[in-house]
């Protein structure tokens, strides 16, 4: 072991660093070149808003139809389309990878009898904590019952179904424009 | 005749005992009992005995925390001004935790291979920054995620730290994040029998610890990470689709670990020094008075099979696996044991035969009160045997902890049993009186002894 001491550790170490370069890389690309979609997000539960560095996000639509017997946990191709005002609509679930046509990767949670909830991959977006307590609000105010309900975010999706949350909208600006425009 | 070359030779490596041969020698010589020849010889064959550091170890874990500081420090003073950054500048800062502790490594197993606080401080530093980096990447380019897909990136990349630095602290952290990623895995909804094959991949580290020095400070608490990380582990990994396993392989485990302190760290000679032997007494005394009481033996065994929502029926052949493998080992070094005449060995080690029978008794035949009067009788004798053990060779502990033992069955059985107040205080008095006079017999054999 001493002997191959320095020759693992290089080894380990171009490993460790390929990694979170591999994940920057990646999400670089979708950031640029995927194909944008944008969701609505939908109303939250206020001390479920907020947790930590994240503001957590809902999505009006969480539940799609599919012909197969799904289990929680499993993986499953969420099939997509726009509707007319230009945001993503979940049409069905399924579990084999389409050929053709946008989808993204989800995860299946619960339900029965044809119709799923399910759980998509990019339902939280980081903020800085000083600016934690205003994004609650904007996010809440501009999602809930009696607001607006102009919460949205745009996430890149490639064409294996992979995604990558790209900004949180409120009111029309992304959130760290309107929180600065608030101060 | 070299030390290594003589059977036993490396199990009779404890400083303690050689010390005071060194310091019998001149007298022996003196009497002409052995020839100053001789005397050297036997000098020549155990080496020296270098005195015990304590203060190394004290050192060593003031490195580990200033390490932990400084990197939480940086991750911190990061965190201030994050929001404000461009992307690009968020990514470069995101891998410094990493490069720095990479730097400082490389410094530590070329140049201060010898010192532990190095390894060790630069060890804890290096595994927490690999999840700092892949957490700051996420977090600059909001990639959610699960949690337990997070968790085994981290440790998988975290494990070769132990190896190459040599480190028990960084096992510690690859341990506690296995326990941590099998939770979140079943949470999630999917399955954690990978457990066992993460557990395994730190146990060679450990064999190695144990043949290079298996009574130093890093190998003891090595051996209690190892007992705690397999009682969360287990639990946490089971499938539990057949009720009431659990049973069977916590004890089998609980009782392997206390037989197999026999061959790892037979002499250590305190229970801290023991550490194998100290939890499997403790959490199979404590599993077994458990199972002296009803509630844990309704609805077990095929009967009351599960496999639909959060129960897989293929991951539960790991439960399977278990409940036939631990008992098993439990048994075949209580076989080895058995040869050698340690009877209280014998007394717990038996404890997985009771634990099946009870079990076929409830799960099979629904005969619930009579997997509970099994129990009953088994923890019953053992209170007893080690009562008799502890007076017979003036142990202390032995006594105190059967007496405890069969306390605590009384007074459960007590509450089980409708009695009047009177009746209850009697017994009190009973029991209490016991510990006084049993302690007072030990303490005067103790006298006699001496």
């Amino acid at each position: 072991m001493k002997k191959h001491i320095i020759p693992i550790f290089i080894i380990t170490a171009l490993l460790q660093l390929s990694v979170p370069a591999y994940m920057a890389i990646k999400a670089d690309m979708g950031n640029t070149t995927w194909a944008e979609y944008k969701f609505k997000t939908a109303p939250v539960d206020p001390y479920d808003a907020f947790r930590g560095r994240y503001v957590q996000l809902r999505f009006t639509q969480n539940t799609a139809p599919t012909k197969a017997e799904l289990t929680r946990g499993q993986v499953a191709y969420a099939l997509m389309e726009n509707d007319a005002e230009g945001f993503a609509v979940i049409k069905e679930l399924v579990t084999a990878r389409p050929a053709y046509g946008a989808y993204v990767k989800c995860k299946v949670s619960y339900g029965s009898g044809g119709t799923y909830h399910y759980e998509l991959p990019f339902d939280k977006y980081f903020m800085n904590e000083e600016d934690a307590p205003a994004a609650e609000k904007a996010y809440r105010e501009n999602s809930g019952w009696g607001g607006p309900r102009d919460a949205y975010v745009t996430v890149g999706i490639s064409d294996k179904g992979e995604s990558v949350l790209k900004e949180l909208y409120v009111g029309g600006k992304a959130i760290k424009e309107y929180i600065k425009d608030l101060k | 005749m070299s030390k290594s070359e003589v059977k036993g030779g490396e199990g009779m490596n404890n400083k303690k005992f050689i010390s005071w041969l060194y310091s019998q020698l001149p007298t022996l010589v003196k009497k002409d009992i052995i020839s100053e020849r001789a005397a050297e010889n036997i000098h020549d064959y155990y080496g020296e005995v270098a005195p015990e550091d304590k203060i190394k170890g004290v050192i060593t874990a003031f490195a580990v925390i200033g390490a932990v500081l400084i990197g939480l420090g940086i991750i911190l003073i990061f965190a201030y001004n994050w929001n404000d950054l461009p992307k690009l500048v968020k990514v470069g800062l995101s891998f410094v935790p990493l490069v720095a502790s990479l730097a400082l490594s490389y410094f530590a197993v070329t140049k201060r291979a010898a010192s532990a606080a190095w390894r060790e401080g630069m060890a804890i530093f290096w595994s927490l920054s690999v999840g700092a980096t892949i957490a700051l990447i996420s977090q600059t380019y909001h990639l959610s995620g699960d949690m337990s897909q997070f968790l085994l990136i981290w440790l998988l990349l975290a494990l070769p730290v132990i190896y190459i630095m040599d480190a028990v602290v960084a096992a510690a952290v690859y341990m506690f994040l296995t326990i941590l990623w099998a939770a979140f895995a079943q949470w999630e909804g999917g399955t954690a029998w990978f457990f066992w094959v993460l557990f395994a991949a730190v146990i060679p580290f450990f064999v190695s610890r144990v043949k290079k020095a298996n009574y130093s400070g890093g190998t003891i608490w090595l051996g209690w990470l190892i007992s705690f990380c397999l009682a969360a582990g287990t639990g946490i990994s089971l499938e539990k689709c057949v009720p009431g396993l659990w049973i069977i392989i916590y004890i089998s485990l609980s009782a392997f670990l206390y037989l197999l302190n026999e061959i790892v760290f037979p002499e250590g000679e305190t229970m801290i020094k023991r550490p194998f032997q100290t939890y499997g007494i403790i959490s199979c005394a404590g599993l077994l008075w458990q199972l002296t009481f009803k509630w844990p033996w309704h609805y077990i065994g095929w009967d009351n099979y599960r496999d639909t929502g959060l129960f897989h029926a293929n991951a539960a052949a790991l439960d399977y696996i278990l409940a036939a493998g631990l008992p098993i080992a439990a048994l075949v070094m209580l076989f080895k044991f058995s040869r050698e005449g340690k009877k209280l060995l014998l007394d717990l080690g038996v404890a997985p035969v009771f634990a099946i029978l009870a079990y076929i008794a409830a799960a099979f035949t629904q005969a619930e009160m009579l997997a509970t009067m099994i129990m009953n009788a088994y923890v019953f004798y053992l209170g007893v045997a080690y009562i008799y053990n502890g007076i017979k060779h003036a142990d202390f502990t032995a006594a105190n902890g059967g007496m405890l033992l069969l306390s605590a069955l009384i007074v459960s059985r007590f509450f089980d049993m409708d009695m009047s107040i009177l009746w209850r205080g009697l017994v009190f008095i009973l029991i209490g009186a016991g510990f006084i006079i049993a302690n007072n017999v030990i303490s005067r054999r103790k006298g006699a002894l001496k």
